[in-house]
């Protein structure tokens, strides 16, 4: 659009819309009413807060008022899936509700089977694709099949938990399900720490459960007020998550530890958190205002700086620069499990000096630290490093990503056949520039095209068509550097952000390559993904029914036109990879994984 | 300022869809709706701009989707009727998408390409449409018969239509390039030379040619990739067979000019390549010289210091009517000058010297009387021409061979006589005088029974028919010197006939008789012996007939090896050694004519083809280049240096020089390629 | 320069191809179905372009296959055709195609390695479909400027202008030709004569000069954009088309040469 000016907003205010009116579902909104308060104050764990250690501008009455909200379940409904991504915790006020380890079909929780077409089904695709956009079965949609498994609210109703748990032979074992009783926490590791949730946690009656929904904002913020509650979650953390968090990490991996230096570990690790939680949300809005990204990034670790430990980054990305004239420039991110400080405090270590960090560490969004502090590092990483590695030559791949590193890993391809005239650098500072201001950064299979190749024959997107059923599932457009177009294509996020709030699961991690896909059945077509996703690469469309001549679909009900979300699903379905690169004539489209640098830069500069 | 065109968010921007057959008519003018036409190239208007409005409460709100465009702002009517106003275009006629117009532009170029072949193929006159091109000029002189297609004389499938032609491939035969050579043969060569004129280079077998030629793995080039392949499908191609097509080489329909004989040097060297690459430049040197007959011995360096006296090459050579072979004069017109000069008597002086005894008595003893003139007959040994005659009498044979047993008598009389006395069988002397009586009788029979005798015991002598024509001629000879074989016998055994017949003779009675050489006109050069028992001959002049006839004779019963039986055989012996022996008594014609193989060494003429028909020479060109007349010595250069007697002549030429072929025949000068002087069909010697 | 490495290597080629006729088997039927063979495998590209799913190797793969199968088409043709010039009918038009098959492809193959350079680096990158959407949207901001000029502004230059040099400009596909070689002297010449005015404007119209003259160089640069991403695409219009009326010639050939060949004995 030829919009030159564009109008400025108002920064958008915490709390400018409460927890408990956030919601799709319209008859779910409600203010918390004072006697909601009360009796929240009557239980643990805030009667137990001291409401004069907050600050006045995050008095906790606010706090509690604004970020959580009481939700009601029957038995049987699902409160979290596993495999979810969530941003809330939840405090079980009355009733029980029960995690569910194993036993659940990904059925039974809106999500597709995981199945891959036979080859000579898709061969036959490709003859009986619908000649009309976007035609859907409608037999298989639920609305048409059984209104009761879909609730207005979204909520999936997880079919048959009573028998789930007692008519199988270990029913009531611990193996499969806890109870988890009447005033416990849980979903505080998802919330906090953006991983998937563990297990499916079902209301488990009788009658109605009641739960607290806090979200992660106020759940941090209570925290940092109310020491118990920080102390309860920490140790929560510290028993379930800390050491699959630290195995994240190769370096901690590789190296080998004793039971007594593990346990030294994880009780002196610290953990700290940076940037926003929903930073896709202030991104776009910061974009929007042309700010200066990398500025408004929460610093991290700082160059010049004495390293205080061994950074390991638990979740999210962080931005390493390093201060250039007078700004910084961008060299490179870390993604989940990179470490950041490990050779300054090698060489500190080990030469008696005293290194001051060299590069400057900020949160890209949000980055989840594990923190090993210095005296920690050097008596047990240390001497269990020298102890893996005697010798002292320690793998490049552990030391972490250091400046120098990442200029031989960007440099392999300089030195070119002519000689003294250098090939030009595609993959340097400027574009890790664009890909971290652009947080492209968090793709695993983002689409990259070579516009020096593409002929804009458009092959790409027919192959990709030819897969879905004759609708493509991206655009070849998309925000250009130099002459390398990131394409509007799903890029199957490390972090994926739209499937945070997805009501009824249909976006959801594939079993197999874990990529992001969405189950068609279930969509309700709400658009919290496509909104939700920074760069726009999922699409709502109104959908057609084949058994009515391909005529556009209508909700009876609301008279509204029934509408999906779609997006690429890398060809899940079919064998062989994503249709799009293997349909290039050219070679100028490629999925890149945006962690892989050497790949991507290979790619950049062939 | 880069001001951007493109929104990429979810709401700014969807889906572009280039499968889609069809696309909305407004799209042309920058305006298409949000939906797009459905697959079938229907306009979706009417279904996008509806909704189905919900009652809120009392009032009716408009339920239209995001995706198209949202809740309109009018609403809907009071009465719950949908009153979008969007989208804004009325109904489109959607038009087909650039994609889709390709493909039915490609199905229409196909139909159009199918309609054409089918418009050509079966009008009247689709053989013209279908014709390669323009026969050649000679080809195209050809007539067919009435009512039948110009086309149909060489391509039968002409005479059938176009729907014949499609089923044509299936019923294909697989000798086509054979019959289609027959109509090339049928014209172009003798029934004899069709034989091998499909062959390479006319080769009846492999080993004929050059061994390079076998090792075709030698090709170079992408030529050799093809071939390969080529031999992959069909086999590899049998030089020794009747293989290629005439069209391999000699290309047809290409235009009356087109002359479908001349190759070009790189055609020959698609085998040749690596051999060398041009006349000039790797072309081996020659190796041979002149070619000579095999027949007449002549030492050329021996007559050159005569060239001072007015003798030169051209006193011998002369250029045949094409000009092609330089000929050698007979005998007459180039020896006679010299050689009969100095004879007194016109014959050649070494010929009259040596007479030729004929038939002679040999000297023997009998124990028991027998008719033979014992004071007369003082032969030594049987003559050649006797032995050979008596061979053909079965009874005499087992004696002759007795006589010439290489580790007995080897032909020595006396020394056989000691081995019949050692072995007591003096008897077999008589055996042998009644052979000899009983040739003589038949020598000097001048009736018609004697002629057919004379012919058994040639035919058998020499193991060849009676109808053989050297045969004929020496029984016409022996028939012509009747009169001296019966003055013959008359003079040493006049009652030879009673004796046969078995009656009572005595030899005293035989009365002497003084004749010498017989001067009568037919019977010159005959001598019957007064008083040695002899008849001599001597020739009268250069290719005497008798003599003439009777080497021919033999030198053709050489080599008639086939089905012998064991007296063939003995034959055969015999006459080797005969010939040994009279290649002695006949000193003065192997001076000249020396005899190889089966052929009698007369004529000097036609040796250029028999020796080398894979290359051509035109003399008569070249000749005239020389400056000087007769200067053949630019190219034949004489050989001085004494050589190996055993060869047939003595002093030769040195192989022909190439440089000085060279000198001309160069790029820019005379043509040097390689059809100027080979030839692909010939024949060979 | 590859075109020049294969016009070198044609012309090497030149005299084997005159002699390897003679080679004592039927070697111009076996480069008669050899080139036919390869003449299908070539076409059979745009029938794995429609099968996307099962795994047949890359596109990119099978191009470069087309790419070197095609220069050898051009070498076996040569042999087929012993480097002459038919003179039959039918067969001066099957000569006749496959020049033009080897030509377009040809020149397809220098469109494909010369145009997206030249797009990436000029104006924004637009999707072909959509390049009437944007003309029209900067049509209609043009329209929306002049009108703003003739309500703020007593002079009418800005309006004069756009009747006389902008409509046309704005109201489809400009100079197309033009952008295909590359040449920038119509954009160049209107906003010169855009800024030759700006010294009759006042100080409102010359901000709306500004944006009019940003507006033509989007124009145009969409318009070089829209003829070359057409070339791109129009190429094919030929060689796809041509490659099935040379597959049914082909066809023909072989039918009427086995037919007068091996038939009717």
């Amino acid at each position: 659009m030829v919009e030159v000016n564009t109008p400025v907003r108002d920064k958008p205010k915490r709390w400018d819309l409460p927890f408990s009116m956030d919601f799709t579902n319209e008859a779910e909104r409600r203010e918390m009413s004072f006697s909601d308060l009360n009796d929240l104050f009557a239980k643990k764990p805030f009667s137990e807060m001291d409401a004069s250690r907050f600050p006045d501008s995050l008095p906790l009455a606010s706090i509690v008022a604004n970020d959580t909200r009481i939700r009601l379940y029957r038995e049987g409904d699902a409160i979290v899936r596993q495999g979810d991504y969530g941003n809330s915790a939840f405090l079980i006020l009355d009733g029980d509700c029960r995690a569910i380890i194993e036993g659940l079909d990904p059925a039974q929780l809106g999500r597709q089977a995981d199945h891959s077409k036979s080859l000579l089904k898709s061969v036959k695709g490709l003859f009986t694709n619908a000649l009309a956009p976007e035609v859907r079965d409608s037999r298989l949609y639920p609305q048409h099949r059984d209104k009761a498994v879909f609730d207005p609210s979204g909520t999936v109703f997880v079919q048959d938990v009573p028998n789930i748990l007692e008519l199988s032979p270990e029913s009531y074992s611990e193996a499969r399900h806890n109870i988890i009783p009447e005033g416990s926490l849980f979903g505080e590791l998802a919330a906090l720490g953006r991983v998937q949730r563990s297990v499916t946690v079902v209301a488990a009656g009788p009658g109605t459960t009641r739960l607290l929904e806090i979200r992660w904002q106020g759940l941090r913020d209570l925290m940092k007020y109310d020491n118990g509650l920080r102390d309860h979650v920490n140790e929560l953390f510290r028993q379930n998550g800390l050491k699959g968090a630290f195995q994240m990490s190769p370096l901690i991996q590789a190296i080998d530890l004793d039971e007594e230096q593990w346990d030294q570990l994880l009780a002196e690790a610290e953990f700290e958190t940076f940037g926003s939680y929903d930073w896709h949300g202030t991104y776009q809005q910061l974009r929007k205002r042309d700010e200066d990204l990398l500025t408004q990034e929460p610093v991290v670790q700082e160059e010049g700086q004495y390293p205080n430990g061994l950074l390991i980054i638990r979740a999210g990305f962080a931005r390493m620069s390093r201060r250039h004239g007078a700004g910084e420039y961008t060299f490179g991110y870390l993604g989940i499990g990179d470490v950041h400080g490990l050779q300054e405090l090698m060489h500190n270590v080990s030469t008696d000096d005293n290194s001051p960090i060299q590069t400057t560490l900020r949160a890209a969004g949000y980055t989840d630290i594990v923190r090993v502090p210095t005296r920690t590092f050097e008596q047990v990483i240390y001497p269990a490093m020298m102890k893996t590695w005697p010798d002292g030559n320690f793998p490049e791949k552990f030391l972490g990503e250091t400046m120098e590193r990442r200029k031989t890993a960007m440099s392999t391809r300089r030195a070119s056949w002519r000689g003294d005239r250098r090939k030009r650098e595609f993959s340097g500072a400027p574009m890790m520039e664009f890909l971290a201001e652009n947080r492209y950064i968090n793709g695993t299979a983002t689409m990259l095209i070579d516009l020096d190749r593409c002929t804009r024959c458009d092959d790409c997107v027919r192959a990709c068509a030819s897969g879905h059923n004759n609708n493509p599932r991206f655009i070849r457009h998309g925000k250009i550097h130099d002459h390398h177009m990131i394409a509007n294509a799903c890029m199957h996020c490390a972090d994926p952000v739209c499937m945070i709030g997805c009501p009824t699961g249909a976006i959801h991690r594939s079993e197999g390559g874990g990529e992001v896909v969405i189950n068609d059945v279930t969509c309700i077509g709400c658009g919290t993904c496509a909104n939700s996703c920074p760069y726009e690469n999922i699409r709502l469309v109104n959908v057609r029914d084949q058994s009515q001549d391909d005529a556009l679909m209508v909700d009876p009900v609301k008279g509204k036109a029934i509408v999906k979300a779609t997006k690429c699903d890398l060809c899940v379905d079919h064998h062989g990879g994503p249709a799009c690169v293997r349909a290039c004539p050219h070679d100028a489209l490629t999925r890149a994984d945006m962690d892989d640098l050497l790949d991507l830069s290979e790619w950049l500069n062939r | 300022m880069r001001i951007p065109l493109q929104e990429i968010g979810h709401r700014d921007s969807q889906y572009e869809r280039p499968n889609q057959q069809w696309v909305c008519g407004w799209a042309k003018d920058g305006n298409p709706c949000m939906l797009g036409p459905d697959g079938k190239g229907r306009c979706t208007v009417a279904a996008q701009s509806i909704c189905h409005p919900v009652k809120d409460g009392d009032r009716w709100v408009c339920t239209r989707s995001d995706v198209l465009g949202g809740a309109c702002t009018a609403g809907p009517s009071p009465t719950g009727e949908c009153a979008c106003p969007s989208p804004e275009q009325p109904p489109c006629q959607p038009v087909r998408s650039l994609r889709a117009r390709r493909t039915r532009l490609t199905i229409g170029a196909g139909l159009f390409a199918v309609a054409v072949l089918l418009v050509w193929l079966m009008s009247p006159n689709s053989l013209t449409m279908v014709s390669p091109g323009t026969l050649s000029a000679a080809h195209l002189a050809i007539e067919p018969p009435p009512g039948v297609p110009n086309c149909q004389v060489c391509h039968q499938g002409a005479e059938l239509g176009f729907g014949s032609w499609l089923s044509m491939i299936a019923s294909q035969t697989e000798t086509h390039s054979v019959e289609v050579n027959q109509q090339c043969l049928g014209c172009h060569f003798s029934e004899t030379d069709q034989a091998i004129a499909m062959k390479i280079h006319s080769a009846a077998e492999l080993s004929e040619i050059s061994p390079a030629v076998e090792e075709l793995s030698m090709l170079a080039g992408p030529t050799s990739f093809l071939l390969g392949l080529s031999d992959q499908v069909y086999g590899e191609p049998m030089l020794d067979q009747t293989q290629g097509a005439c069209s391999t080489c000699h290309n047809e329909h290409e235009g009356a000019a087109h002359d479908m004989k001349v190759m070009s040097d790189v055609q020959c060297q698609v085998c040749h390549t690596n051999q060398f690459e041009s006349f000039n430049d790797g072309h081996p040197a020659f190796t041979s010289a002149t070619s000579i007959s095999s027949g007449i011995k002549f030492d050329h360096a021996k007559h050159q210091p005569r060239f001072d006296d007015g003798l030169d090459c051209q006193s011998c050579h002369q250029a045949d009517a094409e000009g092609k072979t330089m000929l050698v004069s007979p005998f007459e017109n180039s020896c006679q000058g010299c050689h009969e000069q100095r004879s007194k008597d016109h014959h050649g002086d070494a010929i009259k010297k040596n007479p030729v005894p004929f038939l002679q008595l040999p000297e023997m003893e009998f124990e028991d009387p027998v008719y033979w003139p014992a004071e007369l007959a003082v032969g030594e040994n049987l003559t050649p021409m006797m032995t050979l005659l008596l061979a053909g009498d079965d009874e005499a044979l087992p004696l002759l061979s007795e006589i010439y047993d290489g580790d007995g008598a080897a032909g020595d009389m006396f020394e056989w006589f000691f081995i019949l006395e050692d072995e007591g069988e003096p008897e077999k002397k008589a055996q042998l005088a009644t052979a000899i009586k009983k040739l003589v009788s038949e020598l000097a029979d001048y009736s018609s029974s004697g002629e057919k005798a004379r012919t058994v015991r040639l035919s058998k002598a020499f193991s060849l028919e009676a109808t053989d024509p050297e045969l004929q001629t020496l029984q016409a000879e022996l028939s012509a010197a009747n009169f001296v074989m019966q003055m013959f016998k008359q003079r040493y055994l006049p009652q030879l006939e009673d004796d046969l017949a078995g009656e009572e003779v005595d030899a005293t009675d035989d009365e002497e008789l003084t004749t010498d050489w017989i001067a009568s006109k037919h019977m010159s050069g005959w001598r019957v012996d007064s008083d040695e028992g002899a008849i001599s001959y001597r020739a009268v002049a250069h290719s005497d007939s008798w003599l003439k006839t009777w080497i021919e004779t033999l030198v053709k019963s050489q080599g008639r090896t086939a089905q012998m039986t064991s007296m063939d055989e003995m034959r055969a012996d015999i006459r080797a050694l005969m010939l040994d022996e009279l290649s002695g008594d006949f000193k003065s014609c192997t001076k000249c004519h020396t005899v190889q193989g089966e052929a009698a060494p007369w004529s000097a003429a036609g040796r250029l083809y028999d020796a080398s028909g894979f290359t051509k020479f035109n003399h008569r060109p070249h000749m005239a280049m020389l400056n000087e007349p007769g200067n053949c010595l630019t190219c034949h250069i004489p050989k001085n240096e004494s050589s190996d007697a055993s060869i047939a002549m003595p002093r030769g030429f040195l192989p022909h020089d190439k440089a000085t072929c060279s000198s001309c025949h160069a790029p820019g000068k005379a043509n040097n390629t390689c059809l100027n002087c080979h030839q692909y069909h010939h024949e060979r010697p | 320069m590859s075109i020049a490495a294969l016009v070198l290597v044609l012309l090497m080629l030149t005299p084997y191809v005159i002699g390897y006729r003679i080679a004592f088997s039927d070697v111009v039927v076996t480069s008669g179905w050899l080139l036919f063979a390869v003449v299908v495998f070539l076409s059979s590209y745009n029938l794995r372009k429609k099968l996307t799913y099962p795994p047949l190797l890359k596109s990119s793969t099978w191009l470069q296959m087309h790419i070197y199968l095609g220069i050898a088409a051009m070498v076996i043709f040569l042999f087929h055709t012993s480097g002459k010039v038919p003179t039959g009918h039918l067969d001066i038009a099957l000569y006749a195609l496959f020049t033009l098959m080897v030509a377009s492809g040809l020149f397809g193959f220098y469109l494909t390695r010369t145009i997206p350079t030249t797009l990436s680096s000029r104006g924004n990158e637009v999707i072909f479909e959509r390049i009437p959407l944007f003309r029209r949207q900067i049509k209609d901001r043009v329209e929306q400027i002049i009108l703003q000029s003739i309500e703020q502004s007593a002079s009418s230059i800005l309006a004069e202008f756009y009747e006389s040099y902008l409509m046309y400009f704005l109201s489809g596909p400009r100079n197309v030709l033009l952008h295909l070689v590359r040449s920038e002297r119509t954009s160049y010449r209107l906003r010169h004569e855009l800024r030759e005015s700006d010294r009759y404007l006042d100080e409102q119209d010359k901000v709306l000069a500004a944006e009019l003259d940003d507006l033509i160089k989007l124009k145009d640069d969409l318009d070089f954009h829209y003829a070359r991403q057409g070339l791109l695409k129009l190429w094919l219009f030929f060689h796809i088309p041509m490659t099935l009326v040379l597959l049914i010639f082909l066809v023909a050939h072989i039918v009427l040469i086995y037919a007068f060949t091996y038939g009717g004995s």
